[in-house]
């Protein structure tokens, strides 16, 4: 599995669909699982980036990658945490509509969650429309937000500076902001 | 179309390009650098101003693990399981809804012919799943016994592939309480009925020692009858951690902290208490319509009314508000006091209170709960009905509970806490005047309290001690001493190490000399009461000691030290004023006994009654306490011979009984069974037939063929044809109830050896000897294991053993059994009637084996004894014959001859029926007549003797041999 994962990884990095989508499946499962196994710690405040590390590490566990594949994977790291977040804000949001025979008991933490989801599906509208604006502030936010990594590690992965990628991200939020607040 | 949006999307791009240009900018300089650029496109410029000035996404302020976590958390539908999936053998249909714990899924499996539906519940992760899963396997036993038609019960559970635990509840279609209360909007007539129903089933869990701990409105639905059901029983304590049980400081997680009990949010153990208030915040929701919020501090009785008021318009009840005014509040104040103790104590006392409110009564929760004393007596339980034992039963119980609830330490209001785990579903169970007719036996109940002890609290040993000493105590009181001695040995070892000089310590040495006097070692018995007042015990408990070591007297015969010791109990108990009343009756009954010993038979009868007093005004005429006493003053008569007062007082007994327990509660048929015994002694066998008979149906209903108490009343029919001298009759009712002994592997029990000595009479007067002679020294063996040499058993075990002996002419060994058997007859502590046969049955021996004189001297004594106990002893009779044989041997043929003629003018006038008792007479007479040599009557009696004989269904070989004899 995990020699594999080395190879799946290249193999993403080359291009080979089928081997990206295999890693985002894995990728998506195993952040899933984190996330859950997340719950049951005492430590409730782990970062993405620990998140996503953690994630890489019982994937990768003992293989070295080179720095591109590194790459690859951070970029499917991140769109697979999209996508996790994206899942479960539109299954909120069916519970919402009384799809599911039981009541959830509505305290805060569930209020919150409903929020939460309304932001979510937003945040994902609204990265589509960034997508098409401007790609690589997309990329920045994907991966700062999604995969927990630092300005400094997206500008060598694009090849510009750190204040770049900030003011990248800056003005990403801004529109952001503005398109998710604006009326469907 | 696509022109529109390209001109869109190239608008966004100039934006956005814009913004990102100005915010390297200073922000003195943005202004300018818009203008600039945007040359006239004033929309554009604003555009640019507005991104500027709006706010950031939040969200990404945040972080996006924060998010998953949070979705995780809230969205259980994250780990959807497809249809068909198979989890365990069962096989997923749909998802059902998602609670606290996971997702539930409707799940089928098919078996031979049938496809089961349940309610399959995947448990989040984040867990120890091993462990979960070595506590199901440990539970779910237990769960399984759980079985009540509003419990949805649990079918199966393990871990499923991926190595989460699974459990799987039987499948209810119906709806949540809460949507049910919106929708169907229930009057409040419906929903205190839906409240009770569910109290019944959170009483029945109870009393199988399990608790629920997460009772919420999302745990109850409501079936399509309308009637609810309880999911998730016992799920709680699955899922909750080894570690998280002993720690404190850390709730369950798996607990609804919406609804969790101070108690579980600060990680103690839950209890029935748990429940309790988790009913009470149930019943504030079901009147209100709203959350429940913790109680006032004052004005309580509009606290509902207000609750009432603030609810929002959908689930606002329609309940009258002048009807949640008062009563229902203290109701629900009691069920959720934050202190545990002070909660109703059981689940069936809050739903009295409902009952109680609902019907216009005053409700037990005003009643200062200062004054409410749990009291007790004690009494010599030897004959003890089902009815004593299980009032004994509450009270140990309750007092235990109420002894820690008067001290404010924290650990022990913990250790109580616990302990109501044991005890309140015990003793609930068991209180005689709720639960008439439960077919759970105390026994039943006493057996599980006590296996749970070695299993679950090996590593809490004062908690492990309390609860020997109550479980031990417990068993004493239903007779079991093989049970309670080891348990309270322990207890008192155990408390003195962990709490030397606590009341449960001087308990521990209390009980523990009871039982050691129950089993007749007193001196045992007098080192552990004096341990006792060595500790210094309070007045409640020196009072109790002291009426225990008044017990202690009688059986040592020391009676006169056994009235001090009453009498110093009472004056230390008058002090105690009115709650104390309870054990002023003990102490009178005490001293009662003590004169009755005394032979002051008519002071005694005056205590007696003043104790029946005392206990009237505590506990009410008709109560079961009060029957448990007029059950022991009649016992008392009747060892004291005074059968015709003891009837009254045990039919006054039984009319209680039957007025509060109703006519098919086994405690009356043990009440009946006394009776019966005692009428069999007047020898009034046929009315002690319908009573043995009437309780052996009731018996038979309770508890099946196959049950102890059915053998004790089978034992009890056989005594009677003893008695009727039919032995061939007898012997059957006792080969079945020693068949059931041993199907239940119980032989060498008390009851069973007493049956198998009996079956020994029957079959040496069947001249069945070498059948006889195992069962005879089988009880003698048990019962000197389990009571020592100085007992009653024992004594007529090695009567039987020098009957047997006699009849094979083995006379010294039949000498030797009997003298043994003298000396406790002798001992004050032996019944006087049984002492005396026992001396009559010697003088028999003696005769046989030609010692005379001595039969002469021990037949006198026994006729005195008898004369004394009741001048219409029936035994008189054949007393007079034994003396006859006896002046015959000592060549006294006159004498002989007058008292032979008296005996069988009397035979024939009295019990004509009286075979064997004929024949022996005859044969008598005839010995008199050859010792007179006048051989025509020699040969007249001799004939009649044989022809009576013949006409006998079956032949004594012994009394065949009789006949012959010169």
């Amino acid at each position: 599995m995990n020699e594999d994962l080395a190879e799946l990884v290249d193999a993403a990095g080359r291009g080979d669909a089928m081997a990206s989508d295999r890693l985002f499946t894995l990728l998506y499962d195993e952040l899933r699982r984190c996330a859950h196994y997340q719950l049951g710690g005492a430590n409730r405040t782990l970062s993405t980036t620990a998140l996503v590390n953690e994630t890489w590490l019982k994937l990768s566990a003992a293989t070295t990658l080179k720095l591109e594949s590194r790459q690859h994977f951070m970029a499917l790291a991140a769109r697979a945490m999209r996508q996790l977040l994206v899942d479960h804000a539109r299954r909120a949001g069916a519970d919402k509509r009384g799809g599911g025979a039981l009541l959830v008991t509505l305290d805060d933490r569930h209020v919150e969650t409903n929020n939460d989801a309304v932001e979510v599906l937003a945040l994902d509208r609204a990265l589509r429309v960034l997508e098409d604006v401007d790609a690589r502030a997309c990329r920045v936010v994907q991966l700062h937000f999604f995969a927990g990594m630092t300005f400094a590690e997206i500008g060598a992965i694009e090849g510009l500076n750190e204040r770049t990628i900030k003011r990248d991200w800056e003005a990403a939020r801004r529109l952001l902001g503005s398109e998710m607040s604006a009326p469907l | 179309m696509t022109t529109e949006l390209d001109e869109a999307l190239t608008r966004k791009r100039r934006v956005f390009a814009m913004l990102r240009y100005v915010l390297d900018l200073p922000d003195a300089e943005r202004t300018q650098a818009i203008a600039k650029h945007c040359d006239d496109d004033v929309a554009l410029a604003s555009q640019v101003h507005a991104l500027l000035a709006v706010e950031r996404a939040s969200l990404l302020d945040g972080a996006a693990s924060d998010i998953a976590v949070r979705f995780a958390e809230g969205d259980m539908a994250i780990d959807d399981l497809p249809a068909g999936t198979n989890v365990g053998g069962w096989s997923i249909v749909r998802p059902l809804g998602s609670g606290g714990m996971g997702t539930v899924y409707l799940a089928e499996r098919t078996g031979d012919g049938y496809v089961q539906q349940g309610a399959l519940k995947q448990i989040k992760r984040g867990m120890d799943s091993a462990a979960v899963l070595a506590r199901f396997r440990r539970e779910r036993q237990i769960l399984s016994r759980l079985v009540h038609p509003h419990i949805a019960h649990l079918l199966d559970g393990g871990l499923s592939a991926d190595g989460r635990p699974y459990f799987v509840m039987e499948y209810v279609d119906g709806e949540p309480l809460s949507q049910w209360l919106v929708r169907a909007q229930p009057d409040l007539d419906a929903r205190v009925a839906t409240f009770l129903t569910i109290c019944d089933a959170i009483a029945h869990a109870h009393h199988t020692l399990i608790v629920h701990r997460d009772i919420k409105p999302d745990n109850v639905l409501i079936d399509a009858n309308g009637q609810p059901r309880m999911l998730d029983f016992g799920i709680a304590k699955l899922l909750e951690n080894d570690a998280e049980e002993e720690r404190t400081g850390t709730a369950s997680q798996f607990v609804s902290r919406a609804y969790a009990a101070p108690e579980q949010l600060k990680g103690e153990v839950a209890t029935t208490a748990t429940d309790i208030f988790q009913l009470g915040e149930l019943l504030f929701e079901l009147l209100t319509g709203t959350r429940f919020a913790p109680a006032p501090t004052s004005a309580l009785s509009s606290w509902l009314v207000r609750a009432q008021a603030s609810a929002n318009d959908a689930s606002r009840t329609a309940i009258p508000p002048r009807a949640l005014q008062g009563d229902a509040a203290i109701i629900v104040a009691r069920a959720t006091d934050t202190e545990p103790q002070r909660r109703y104590a059981t689940v069936e006392a809050l739903a009295r209170d409902v009952r109680a409110w609902r019907n216009g009564h005053p409700i037990a929760a005003r009643a200062d709960s200062a004054t409410y004393r749990l009291r007790r007596f004690v009494g010599r339980h030897r004959f003890a009905t089902a009815a004593a034992v299980l009032a004994l039963f509450a009270l140990i119980g309750g007092a235990l509970v109420a002894g820690w609830q008067a001290r404010e330490a924290a650990a022990e209001a913990r250790l109580a806490r616990a302990a109501q785990v044991f005890l309140t579903s015990i003793f609930d169970a068991s209180a005689p005047d709720e639960a008439a007719g439960n077919r759970v036996t105390a026994r039943e109940l006493l057996d599980r309290g006590s296996e749970r002890i070695q299993h679950d609290l090996t590593d809490q040993p004062r908690l492990r001690g309390e609860m020997l000493l109550a479980i031990g105590s417990l068993y004493r009181q239903l007779g079991q001493l093989a049970q309670a001695e080891p348990l309270l040995a322990d207890a008192r070892t155990t408390l003195a190490e962990v709490a030397p000089r606590s009341d449960s310590a001087i308990r521990a040495q209390v009980e523990y000399s009871v039982a050691m006097r129950e089993r007749g070692d007193l001196d045992q018995s007098e080192l552990a009461i004096d341990a006792a007042f060595a500790l210094d015990p309070t007045p409640e408990l020196r009072s109790r000691a002291l009426a225990e070591r008044g017990l202690l007297r009688e059986k040592q015969g020391r009676y006169d030290d056994g009235v001090v010791d009453a009498r110093a109990a009472m004056s230390i108990d008058a002090q105690r004023g009115d709650s104390a009343r309870g054990d002023q009756a003990r102490d009178r009954q005490v001293e009662a006994l003590n004169l009755s010993r005394l032979g002051k038979l008519d002071e005694s009868a005056k205590v007696f009654e003043q104790a029946l007093d005392t206990a009237r005004a505590v506990y009410g005429r008709a109560d079961t306490r009060v029957a448990v006493m007029l059950n022991d003053y009649g016992v008392a008569l009747l060892e004291r011979g005074r059968s015709k007062e003891a009837e009254s007082v045990l039919r006054e007994s039984l009319d209680i009984q039957r007025k509060r327990l109703g006519g098919d509660h086994p405690a009356l048929a043990e009440s009946l069974q006394v009776l019966g015994a005692n009428l069999r002694a007047q020898g009034r066998l046929d009315e002690s037939q319908v009573l043995l008979e009437e309780a052996l149906k009731i018996q038979r209903a309770a508890f099946g063929d196959k049950h102890v108490m059915v053998a004790n009343t089978l034992n009890s029919l056989g005594m009677l044809d003893i008695s009727r001298r039919k032995p061939a009759s007898a012997e059957p009712y006792f080969r079945k109830a020693l068949e059931i002994y041993r199907e239940r592997g119980e032989s060498d029990s008390a009851p069973a050896t007493v049956t198998a000595n009996n079956q020994a009479t029957v079959l040496i007067q069947l001249g069945r000897y070498a059948e006889a002679e195992p069962l005879a020294r089988h009880s003698l063996d048990v019962h000197l294991k389990l009571v020592g040499e100085q007992h009653p058993f024992v004594m007529t075990d090695l009567n039987t053993l020098a009957q047997l002996e006699m009849r094979r002419d083995h006379f010294d060994a039949a000498i030797g059994y009997a003298r043994r058997a003298i000396k406790i007859a002798d001992s004050p502590s032996s019944p006087p009637r049984e002492g005396a046969y026992v001396h009559l049955s010697f003088a028999n021996v003696l005769n046989r084996a030609g010692e005379h004189d001595e039969a002469l001297r021990e037949v006198d004594a026994a006729i005195a004894a008898l004369t004394r106990i009741d001048k219409n002893e029936p035994r008189l009779v054949l007393a007079q014959a034994v003396r006859a044989d006896a002046l015959l041997g000592s060549g006294r043929v006159a004498e002989a001859k007058t008292i032979a003629d008296a005996v069988l003018a009397q035979r024939e006038e009295k019990a004509p029926n009286d075979l064997a008792g004929l024949v022996a007479t005859h044969a008598l007479l005839g010995r008199v007549a050859f010792a007179q040599g006048q051989n025509a009557d020699t040969q007249r009696y001799r004939a009649a003797a044989k022809k009576l004989l013949a006409s006998m269904p079956s032949v004594d070989p012994d009394l065949a041999r009789q006949v012959e004899r010169r």
